[in-house]
């Protein structure tokens, strides 16, 4: 298990969890896969804090939209704004008491995802910065 | 004389190809007639300022396209929006929503493909600068869904043309 962090990380899942301090529903996009197939998908943005962890792997283990995604179990993205693209149209209820002062919106995919982060934390970017 | 004739309006264009040879004139010059070929008003050109002025056309066209792309892109987010709000309105069913995306995807649908001319980079960006970010400082992937560009495709070539700068 372990969390990605940096900028352009993404995964790929047939079953994902997400959770985010808030979204945005963005647009229809159709997204041209490796093998050269235009696949549809609802994109979606999260605002602030967000993290997205595979619940189910890809059968056949390989990669659909992206060569580099992550495709392992229980692996995810944790960043300041992540996209979400997905194949349904998903609600994200609000739970309440996630931090002690901030509610949450999660939801469980259960469609085939891409997520990649656009925005890292602000300490990956310094730290890219430095280096 | 008479080289070629282009009609622009009612005037038609003549190239003296003669002149390129006749001593007279240098060798990248060259003599256009405006009018009939015996008119005496012909203006001297190079062949690089002609070959700028044609970049400068081709540059000014692929500009118009890529703008009318955008603006189709927007009418297609408007479209997406309006669709959603109808849903969440209760004006259509859940399956009226989808077969609609189904049956007319292209209403609705923004497809990002790979840039297919590495020079639609500097357009891009020429564009980009001249919107300007008073209204909004747009980020990498509002860019690739503006001119229907992989988002990956677009920082490939941009990181391309920054290396061959430095």
């Amino acid at each position: 298990m372990a969390y990605h962090v940096n900028p352009g990380d993404s995964i790929e899942c047939t079953r994902c969890q997400v959770a985010m301090r808030k979204s945005i529903f963005h647009a229809f996009i159709k997204l041209q896969s490796l093998s050269g197939e235009e696949i549809s998908f609802f994109k979606y943005k999260t605002k602030k804090r967000a993290f997205a962890k595979i619940i189910e792997e890809i059968n056949p283990k390989e990669c659909i939209i992206c060569a580099t995604s992550i495709l392992h179990l229980n692996d995810g993205l944790e960043a300041d704004v992540i996209e979400i693209y997905t194949k349904k149209k998903v609600s994200f209820s609000h739970s309440s008491n996630f931090s002690s002062t901030h509610g949450i919106q999660w939801n469980n995919i259960n469609d085939f995802t891409y997520a990649k982060i656009v925005i890292p934390w602000n300490f990956v970017t310094q730290r890219q910065i430095a280096v | 004389m008479v080289a070629s004739a282009n009609t622009f309006s009612n005037t038609a264009i003549f190239i003296n190809p003669e002149s390129l040879n006749d001593g007279n004139l240098p060798l990248d010059k060259f003599n256009m007639i405006l009018g009939d070929p015996n008119a005496t008003t012909s203006i001297l050109m190079s062949w690089g300022n002609l070959e700028i002025g044609l970049r400068n056309i081709q540059n000014t066209k692929r500009n118009e396209e890529l703008l009318l792309l955008a603006l189709r892109n927007h009418i297609r987010k408007v479209n997406f929006a309006e669709l959603n709000e109808e849903l969440e309105d209760g004006d259509i069913s859940d399956e009226q929503y989808n077969s609609e995306l189904e049956k007319n995807s292209d209403k609705y649908a923004i497809t990002l493909k790979s840039m297919e001319n590495p020079n639609d980079i500097f357009n891009i960006a020429e564009l980009v600068d001249r919107i300007g970010n008073n209204l909004r400082s747009f980020s990498m992937s509002e860019v690739s869904e503006m001119f229907s560009v992989n988002e990956s495709s677009l920082l490939g070539h941009l990181k391309a043309e920054i290396y061959k700068v430095k």
